[in-house]
C-alpha cells in the first residue's frame, strides 16, 4: 500500500522525458521494469501540502475526516487531523520508519510502539506499517507484462510483480495497472503468499491538480471485509512548497495551526 | 374406631413425656438444621448470580447479533433501536441498564495498565451496583460529569486518589482515537473479577470517549432472581424487534458462570446430603428406641387380643403427632434466627473471605426466607422418619408377646 502512496500522494515528481511505446504489448524487461520505476517515483522527492477528506465505510457506520499533510521527500509527513471536532488537533509525524502521534485530548506525544504498527492507522483500511514500510516495486520485484487494459478510461499496462526471494516484501504478488502515458497507478491488487487477493486500491478522477496531472480519488479495498473500504480525495494540493525541517520534529506537533 | 385411635396415640405420647420431647426435639433440631442450611444455600446461590450476573451481564442481554461472537466496540448498536421504556414496563422487570463496556489503556505516570471502561447511567447503575455503599471516598457520578468512579484494587495500582487524573487511551468506535484524562471522581470498593479492573464513566462522556455517540453495546434487563428466566427473556424477545439485535440470557451470556455456580450448588448438596444422613440416622435411633421402650407393653396389648395392625396403627399415628409437633417447633424456632441474619449478614473475613473474593464473590453470608425450602426440608424429613417407621412394622409383624413380655 505504501508504494501506492509514494506513487501517487508523494511529493516530488520527475517529469519523464522517456517516451514509451504504446503500440506494442510486448516490453523488453528493461522497459517493463522502467514503467514501474517510473510509476513509483511519480511524485517521489517532491515536498507537498495537501488537504485531503478520507472516507472511513464500513458496513453500518460511514466516517469523515479532513486532514492536512505537509511532507517531504517518502521520509517526512506530518498530518493534522482537521475534522472531525472531537478529533481535531491530532497530529501524526511520520519520520524514516517511525511514526509518532499528538493527542491533544490528553497533551501528549506518543510513538508508536511496534505492537501497534500492524493496527490500522485511524481506523482505516491502510495500516500503521503501510504508511513507513519501504519496498521498491522497480528493484524488489520481478515484472511480467499481462497485458493492457483500460482503467477510468485510461489505457493502462496490466503489470504482475513477483518479489524476489531475498526481498523484505510481505505480498506473493502484485498486480498493477499503470496507464500509459501519465504512469499513475490506476489499480493495484495485492496478494498473500497463498496467491488469495488481500487489498485493492483503485484510483479515479485523473485531473489538474497543483500543476500534476494525478487520480484526485483513491478507494482502498480490503478483500475479506466485505462492505469494507478507505477512500481518499485530494480537496487542494500544491507541490515543491518549501517547508522548514523543522516542521518534522516531535516538538512541532503540538504547535501545528493548518 | 379410628377416633379412639388417635386418642389412644396421643395420650401414648404424654405418658412418657421425657421420651415426648427427646424424640420431638430431636427431630425439631434436625429439622432447624436443614432449613438453615437450605436457606444458606439457597440465598448464596441467588446472591451468586445477583452479584455476579446482575451487574456485568445482566440477567437477560440485548446486543448486536455480531457482537455474540466479537464482543468489542464496533459491533455496538444504535440507542435508538432498543426502547428503554417499553422495556421498563413488562411487568416484573426491575430495570433496565443501558451499557457501554470496551477496554482501554489507563496509566498514569510510568505506570500503565490495561482496564475495563463502563459507561453506566448513575440514575439506575447507583442502585444496581450499590455504588452508595461501596463509595470507599469521594463522590458518585452524575449524568454529564467528565470524570471517573475507579475501583479500590485500581487506586493501589496507580497509587492514585480522588481528585488525581487518569489517562485513558485505547481504540474506540471503528478505530478513532479514543484518548482523555479524567479526573478521579470517587472510588469504590468493588468485588475483584471483571468489576474491579474498570473505569467507570457516565454513558454520555463514555459515548464520546469512544467516538460511539448514540451507541449503546447491550442493554441490561434485569429480573426478579426468583423469576422465570425463560419466560422473560421470551417476553423481552417479543419487544425487540430489529433483526440486528439478539436477546440473550445470562446462562447464555457466561455460560461459565453458570458451570461456576452449579459446581457450589453441587458441594453445597453434598454437605445437604451427608447431613440428611445424619439426620436419618438420629431418626432412626429415636424409633428404634421408641419400639424397644414399648416391646414390654405391646406383648401384653397383643396377648390380650389387640390385632398386630391395630398395634402398629397407633404407634405409627404416635410417630405422626411427634413428627408434626417437631416439624412445626422447628419451623418456628428457625425463623426467628434467619429473618435476624437475614436483615443482618454475616461479613467474612480472613481466609475464607480470601477464598471467596477469589471465586469473584462477596465474601457476605446470609441466608434466605424462601417458602418452598420451609416445605422441601419439612417433607424431607417427614419422608425420613417414614422410612424408618418400617423398622417398626418388621418388628410388630414378628415380634412374639412371650418373648416380648420377658423382663431382660
Amino acid at each position: 500500500m505504501k508504494q501506492v502512496i509514494i506513487g501517487v500522494i508523494a511529493i516530488v515528481a520527475l517529469l519523464f522525458t522517456t517516451s514509451v511505446n504504446t503500440t506494442t504489448a510486448t516490453l523488453s524487461k528493461e522497459q517493463l521494469k522502467e514503467v514501474v520505476n517510473k510509476a513509483e517515483n511519480r511524485l517521489r522527492g517532491k515536498s507537498s501540502v495537501a488537504t485531503s477528506k478520507v472516507t472511513i465505510v464500513r458496513p453500518k457506520y460511514t466516517r469523515e475526516m479532513t486532514l492536512k499533510t505537509w511532507s517531504k521527500g517518502e521520509d517526512y509527513s506530518l498530518t493534522y487531523i482537521m475534522t472531525p471536532a472531537r478529533d481535531q488537533g491530532t497530529v501524526y509525524l511520520k519520520r524514516l520508519k517511525e511514526i509518532w502521534y499528538y493527542l491533544p485530548s490528553v497533551e501528549r506525544n506518543i510513538k508508536m510502539p511496534p505492537s501497534m504498527m500492524n493496527q490500522s492507522w485511524m481506523g482505516t483500511d491502510l495500516s500503521n506499517d503501510d504508511l513507513v514500510r519501504k519496498t521498491s516495486l522497480a528493484e524488489d520485484f520481478s515484472h511480467e507484462l499481462l497485458g493492457e487494459e483500460t482503467i477510468q478510461g485510461k489505457a493502462c499496462y496490466h503489470i504482475k510483480l513477483i518479489p524476489h526471494e531475498d526481498a523484505d516484501v510481505v505480498w506473493g504478488k502484485v498486480e498493477m495497472w499503470v496507464d500509459k502515458t501519465l504512469y499513475n497507478v490506476m489499480k493495484q491488487e495485492q496478494f498473500d503468499e497463498d496467491m488469495e487477493l488481500v487489498n485493492t486500491m483503485k484510483a479515479y478522477n485523473v485531473k489538474s491538480i497543483g500543476g500534476e496531472t494525478l487520480p484526485t480519488k483513491m478507494e482502498f479495498i480490503p478483500a475479506d471485509k466485505k462492505g469494507q473500504m478507505t477512500v481518499m480525495e485530494y480537496q487542494s494540493i500544491q507541490f515543491n512548497v518549501q517547508i522548514p525541517d523543522s516542521y518534522f520534529t516531535t516538538q512541532f506537533m503540538t504547535k501545528v495551526k493548518p | 374406631m379410628i377416633a379412639n385411635d388417635f386418642k389412644l396415640a396421643w395420650r401414648n405420647i404424654w405418658r412418657n413425656k421425657r421420651r415426648a420431647v427427646i424424640t420431638m426435639s430431636s427431630i425439631t433440631v434436625f429439622l432447624f438444621l436443614v432449613i438453615f442450611m437450605g436457606q444458606m444455600n439457597r440465598w448464596t446461590m441467588l446472591n451468586n448470580i445477583d452479584s455476579s450476573v446482575a451487574a456485568y451481564a445482566g440477567y437477560i442481554q440485548i446486543t448486536d447479533t455480531a457482537f455474540v461472537d466479537e464482543p468489542i466496540m464496533d459491533n455496538a448498536f444504535d440507542q435508538s433501536l432498543v426502547d428503554v421504556k417499553e422495556l421498563q414496563s413488562i411487568e416484573g422487570v426491575k430495570g433496565v441498564y443501558p451499557r457501554i463496556v470496551s477496554g482501554a489503556m489507563a496509566s498514569i505516570g510510568v505506570k500503565s495498565k490495561v482496564t475495563g471502561v463502563m459507561g453506566i447511567i448513575p440514575d439506575v447503575d447507583n442502585d444496581l451496583m450499590k455504588l452508595p455503599q461501596k463509595l470507599l471516598s469521594g463522590e458518585l457520578l452524575e449524568d454529564g460529569d467528565n470524570q471517573i468512579l475507579i475501583s479500590e484494587d485500581m487506586s493501589k495500582f496507580y497509587e492514585v486518589s480522588v481528585g488525581d487524573s487518569l489517562i485513558l487511551f485505547g481504540q474506540g468506535y471503528f478505530g478513532v482515537n479514543a484518548a482523555g484524562i479524567y479526573r478521579i471522581k470517587g472510588i469504590v470498593t468493588m468485588t475483584p473479577g471483571a468489576l474491579s479492573n474498570m473505569v467507570y464513566m457516565p454513558m454520555s462522556a463514555c459515548q464520546y470517549f469512544y467516538g460511539a455517540e448514540d451507541k449503546y453495546t447491550a442493554v441490561l434487563v434485569n429480573i426478579d432472581e426468583m423469576a422465570d428466566l425463560a419466560t422473560f427473556t421470551a417476553e423481552v424477545k417479543a419487544k425487540v424487534t430489529d433483526s440486528s439485535l439478539v436477546v440473550r440470557n445470562w446462562k447464555e451470556v457466561v455460560p461459565e458462570m453458570e458451570q461456576i455456580i452449579a459446581l457450589k450448588e453441587q458441594s453445597n448438596n453434598i454437605i445437604a446430603f451427608i447431613l440428611l444422613g445424619v439426620v436419618a440416622f438420629g431418626i432412626f435411633g429415636t424409633v428404634v428406641m421408641l419400639y424397644n421402650e414399648r416391646l414390654y407393653e405391646f406383648g401384653v396389648l397383643n396377648s390380650i387380643g389387640m390385632r398386630r395392625s391395630k398395634i402398629y396403627l397407633t404407634t405409627m399415628l404416635e410417630i405422626g403427632f411427634l413428627s408434626l409437633l417437631g416439624v412445626l417447633a422447628g419451623v418456628v424456632l428457625v425463623t426467628p434466627l434467619l429473618a435476624y441474619i437475614n436483615t443482618n449478614p454475616i461479613k467474612l473475613s480472613g481466609d475464607m473471605a480470601e477464598t471467596i473474593t477469589k471465586q469473584g464473590f462477596d465474601p457476605i453470608l446470609s441466608v434466605g426466607l424462601y417458602p418452598d425450602v420451609y416445605i422441601n426440608s419439612a417433607l424431607t424429613i417427614l419422608f425420613l422418619i417414614f422410612l424408618t417407621t418400617f423398622y417398626i412394622l418388621f418388628k410388630v409383624v414378628r415380634f412374639t408377646p412371650l418373648e416380648a413380655m420377658r423382663k431382660k
